[in-house]
Parts: structure tokens; sequence; C-alpha cells
């Protein structure tokens, strides 16, 4: 064997490792979405969307209450997350390049990667218990703590990203610093902390751990913030513990594929919103 | 070099401009999230009442619950399967509105409690069904027939019989051929009240051979070092266990194994009378209740002595026991009670212990017999909201 088809096979082996290996590596992708919708597509129906779980064991009861209560638990996360993260990435990126603003970026990134079931003991005993009883706003502060530090970093980076000639013609217009954060650098760095922001979604629509101890669960549509509401991922772990029952067994793959089309959508949309969005804000600047 | 510019370029002004509009925004979201919950409060007329614990009696309540709700439109009862120790947890810390379990009360689990005293908080104890635990195994060429007794059993679930065909188990099962493969043993990994049940029957065993693992939700299983074990979550996963591994034997619901499909294969079990082998059934379930010699309780004292385990009868099944609703004598002590909701709490358990029944059958649930009502009945009566009682 030459020595350059030895070398010719050494790359045809290596290349066909890379393709093997990033077979492996979707596998479990295509596995799930495979068995997800096998199982869960024949299951769907609009009475199963709409109508809430009430009897678990009867074939006509639905998901519609955790559906609602998983779209409800992202908008209150969000009333509380954004808010405070979109103005922890600002003062990151524009004021903390110091001691402190170093401090503040480690802890949330230690913070990003705590177990979420943590983070659910903690709104526990400072909410459930201070409350009194479970509730969706118990949930809300857990989920918004998961938020937190993916919506801060995603802001900070975004707006690290605006180039300083945008700051500086600001600046030569006179405009106050203030308000060329908040009238300028943030116009221009809205798809990046938009996209942050509904892949943050993305991650918290699936949590389950913290929803275990803070919103109980329920089997009826939505009756109050201070009142325990039910989620997807907890319609699901019910349904499996249940699975002897076959309206339990279809609810819960039908809640499994409402919540992977929810999360692979938001996944999706967010490429085909942010693509469409600075095309057009290239051209207007 | 951007950065350092950043640096340069900030001034105190807009620090404490950025600083101002953070506080506001923070005062902001605390008055709106202040009111948001009290203006939908007020909206709302609906009562929710909220309960958790026993996994094993969800299907059951939301069935009832469901039924409960379809006659009376302005009442909700959520119940959620948080699993018995959970029940009890949240119970007494009163962050739900009643708890259910499997295993009762103890003196020790309410008195290691600070925040409940006697003065403020009695727990009433209200049996609102019947569970029984029926051994599932899965052995080739053994469909049924399969016979066993608490002695042999806890041999087998502790380690001292590891072999199938075991000259042990087939003198027991004589017309039986077991094959000579080595016994999986498949417990509940998570804390259970099935495995309370379960374990409490074991420790009736002979006493030459005693059951060592301890009577708890969770059982010592590493303390057995012969047995070959399989350790998994819930009904559902034991049941998997068994059904997907030859060889096998576990302790499943006898709801869960009656309502499963594929059909599971599940052994006879020595009546309390040593004068049959009977198979579990809710007739025989039901025969061990009202053959019971055990004495019941009011609902204010205490139920951890009671058992239905080895009720005499011969058609009694051996491994039954209650399980509970567990409510405060005086409801004032929950918060966020109110007159109307202690009303409408006490009409439930009401509906619960009597027409709820109706739903337990066809859900392959033991119903409760005539005499358990009656001391529900006397329980509920004693409930109280500031001190007025709320069912005559």
């Amino acid at each position: 064997m030459s020595n350059r088809s030895f070398r010719k096979f050494k790359d045809r082996l290596a290349y066909g490792l890379g393709v093997l290996c990033v077979v492996l590596a979707m596998f479990p992708l295509a596995s799930i979405l495979f068995e997800v919708v096998r199982n869960g597509l024949p299951a769907i129906s609009v009475g199963l969307l709409t109508r809430p779980t009430g009897n678990i064991t009867d074939p006509s009861s639905g998901i519609g209450n955790a559906i609602e209560g998983t779209l409800i638990l992202i908008g209150m996360t969000c009333l509380i997350a954004v808010p405070i993260g979109l103005f922890a990435g600002i003062y990151l990126a524009e004021f903390g390049d110091n001691k402190f603003g170093r401090t503040i970026r480690f802890l949330n990134d230690v913070l990003a990667e705590f177990p979420s079931i943590v983070i659910g003991i903690l709104a526990f005993s400072i909410v459930v218990v201070a409350i009194g009883h479970f509730s969706a706003m118990a949930g809300a502060v857990a989920l918004s703590i998961i938020m937190l530090p993916i919506v801060t970093r995603t802001a900070e980076e975004s707006i690290k990203l605006v180039p300083s000639s945008i700051r500086d013609a600001a600046m030569a217009l006179g405009i106050r610093r203030w308000r060329t954060s908040l009238s300028i650098v943030l116009v221009t760095a809205k798809d990046g902390i938009l996209t942050g922001i509904m892949l943050s979604i993305a991650r918290i629509a699936g949590e389950t751990a913290p929803l275990l101890l803070t919103v109980l669960g329920s089997g009826f549509f939505f009756s109050g913030v201070d009142q325990p509401i039910d989620a997807l991922p907890l319609r699901i772990f019910t349904d499996y513990k249940n699975s002897n029952y076959p309206s339990a067994l279809a609810q819960g793959w039908g809640a499994a594929l409402v919540l992977v089309v929810l999360v692979l959508s938001l996944n999706l949309g967010v490429r085909f919103l942010t693509r469409g969005r600075s095309t057009f804000a290239r051209a207007r600047a | 070099m951007s950065s350092k510019d950043v640096v340069i370029r900030s001034t105190g002004i807009s620090k404490s401009i950025f600083i101002i509009s953070l506080v506001i925004v923070a005062a902001a979201s605390g008055v709106a999230g202040y009111f948001v919950p009290v203006l939908l409060k007020q909206s709302s007329s609906v009562i929710t009442i909220n309960g958790a614990g026993s996994s094993f009696v969800f299907p059951l309540m939301s069935a009832i619950n469901a039924n409960y709700t379809a006659s009376n439109p302005n009442v909700q009862v959520n119940y959620q399967s948080a699993g018995s120790g959970a029940g009890i947890t949240d119970f007494s810390t009163r962050i739900v509105d009643f708890g259910a379990t499997d295993a009762p009360l103890t003196g020790g689990s309410l008195g290691q409690r600070a925040n409940i005293t006697r003065d403020t908080g009695t727990p009433l104890t209200i049996p609102e069904s019947i569970g029984a635990v029926a051994i599932a195994f899965n052995v080739k060429g053994v469909a049924t027939g399969l016979k066993l007794n608490a002695t042999v059993a806890a041999m087998i679930f502790q380690g001292n019989i590891t072999q199938w065909n075991d000259p042990i188990i087939a003198n027991m099962n004589s017309g039986v051929t077991l094959p000579s493969s080595t016994i999986t043993v498949v417990h509940r990994s998570d804390s259970s009240g099935t495995s309370f049940i379960f374990s409490s029957w074991l420790n009736s065993s002979n006493a030459h051979y005693p059951w060592k693992l301890k009577v708890s939700k969770t059982p010592n299983w590493a303390g057995s070092t012969q047995a070959t074990y399989l350790s998994l979550p819930q009904n559902v996963g034991v049941a998997g266990g068994v059904q997907q591994n030859p060889n096998t034997i576990g302790y499943v619901e006898l709801n869960y194994v009656l309502s499963t499909t594929p059909q599971m294969y599940y052994a006879s079990v020595l009546n309390g009378a040593g004068s049959a082998y009977v198979l579990p059934s809710l007739t025989t379930s039901t025969n061990a209740v009202n053959n019971s010699t055990a004495s019941l309780p009011t609902g204010d004292g205490d139920w951890s002595k009671v058992t239905l385990l080895n009720a005499p009868g011969g058609s009694s099944y051996s491994i039954v026991s209650f399980t509970y609703v567990l409510v405060f004598k005086e409801l004032s002590v929950v918060p966020g009670m109110t007159q109307a909701k202690a009303q409408a709490f006490v009409n439930y358990l009401w509906f619960l212990v009597h027409s709820g029944q109706d739903q337990a059958t066809k859900l392959s649930f033991v119903a409760l017999p005539f005499a358990v009502v009656t001391i529900d009945e006397a329980t509920i009566r004693t409930i109280t909201y500031n001190s007025a009682t709320l069912h005559s």
C-alpha cells in the first residue's frame, strides 16, 4: 500500500467516524420526535385540546387546562424576569466593566447552572409556605429565577454587539447617556434580546421539578394567580403514573406532543423572526 | 476598546438615572403583583378546595371530584397525587386543605411538628377507600396458580430464597412446574404507601424467618445481600419491571393490576385463618374489611394501630388496608378558610364517603363498607368552623 492511498484511507476513516458521530448525536432527537408524533398524533383532538382534565379516567377528559396553565405561567414569568433581566443586561453591558460587574456576571452564570429542583425548593419556602398554599405565583417566581440569568446574559451580549460608532454618533448629536441606552442601543440590540427571551421561554416551558413544589397541578381551568394551576410537564408526569388507564395514556402522549411542538416552534420561530427583522433593521439603519 | 470607552463615557448622572429607573420598575412590578391577585380574586366566585397525597387514590379522587363539580359548579375540589408522605407533610404545614395517605398518621409524625398542637389543630382521619396489594410475577410456564404465604414471601423478598424451584416454594405449589432460575425482586424506588402496606404484611411472617428489612414506606432493601433486586418508581414502574423481565416478582396495587393491559399474573395468598389461598379481588378485599375484627377508633383517635391484614374469614384477602383523608377538626386553622369554603368542604367530604363511592367499583377500587361509612359520618359531623358545626 502506497503512502498516498494510506493517507486517503485515513481521511475516509476519519470522515466516516465523523458521519457516524453525527448520526449517533441525532438519533435521540429523531427517535423522541418519532415516538412523540407516532403516539401523540392519534390522541390529538379538539376535545383533548380544549377540555379540562377533570376525571382522568374519563376518555372525554382533556389537557386544555394544562395548555392554558403553561401559557399563563410563561406570561407571568416573563412579567417578572424580562424587565429585571433586561435592565441587569443593560447595566452589565454599559456599566459593568468593573469589579462589581464582573462579580454579578459570575454569579449570574452560576445561577444559570443551578439545578432547577433547588430553585423549586427556594420558591416553595419563600412563596408557598409564606402565602400558605400552592399557587401559580409561586411557580412563576421559581421559573423566573431560571429565566433571569438567560435573559440577563443574552441581553448583555446583544448590547455589547452594538457598534460603538452608533453610541459615538448619538453622543455627537448631544443625546443624553440614558436616552442613548434606551432609545438607540436597546432598539439596535432588540433582535438579540428577543431571541434570548424566546429561547429562555423554550427552556422554562418544559421545566417540571420546580413546578412540582410550587403550583401543585390542577384538574380545572385557571382560577386565580393565588390558586394551584396545571402545566403540561406536570400533566405528563401524572398521566404517566396513571398510564394503566387508556385515557391517561392518550392525554400524556397528547400533552407531550403539544409541549414538543410549543418548544420547537419557539426555537424555529426565533430563527425565522430574527432573520426577517434584522434585514428590516439594517434597511432602516 | 469599546468597553474602555464605556467606562470613560459613563457619568454619575446617567448612572443615578439608571438606578432610579430600576427602582421605579421594581416598585411598579411589586405594586402590580400585589393588585393582580386581589382583582382576580374579587371576580371569581368559585370555591377551590385543594388536596394532595396518595398516588393510589388519585384516579378515584379525580373521578369523584369531577362528579362533584358537575353537580356543584361553584365548587372545585382539586386533588393531586404527590405521594402519601407529601400528603402528610403538606397537610401538617397546612398548605393544602386536606391530605390523603395510605399509611395512617402516627403520634410521632404530628408530635414532631411544632406548628401543630392538639389545641389549634386536631387532625381527623377519615378512611375513604380500601387498598389491596397484589403480588405480581412473571415466571415462564406459570400463568396462574402461584401460591404464597407471608413467611415464604418474606423469604423471597429478603433473599432467603433465591431460586424459583426452591423446595419451599415447590412444596407449597405442587402441580406447578417452576424453573431453576434466579428470582429477581422488583420493588418501589420511591417512598410509597404500597411499600408500607406490603412490608407490614411481610412482617407477619413466621418467627423463624422474621422480616428484617423494616416496616416502612421505604424498606431497607440495601440490607439484603442475597436477593437480586430491581428498583423502579411508582406502580407503573414496578408493573413494567415485572412484565418486561422474566423470573421476576413484585408488589403492585390491586387496582393497578386489574386495570392494566396486557394482563398481569398475580399470586394467591394464604388467608388469615390459614385455611385457603385467596386471589386478590374487589370481593375478597371487601370481605377482609367486613370480617376484620379490628376495632375502629373515632376520627380523632389513633389509627396507626388499625390493621386489616390477615383478616379472618375463609375468602378474605390478606394484604388489605385503608387509605385515609386527613382534615383538621377546626377548619379555621387552615389559611384562607372562610365560612362558605368550610361549608362547601364538609358537604364535599359527605359526598366523598357516600355517593362518591359509586365511582369505586367501575375503576377497580373497593367501595367503603357500610360500617366504615357510619364511622366517617360521625367524624364529619364533628368538623367545625369557628367552633360552629357544619353538618348536623
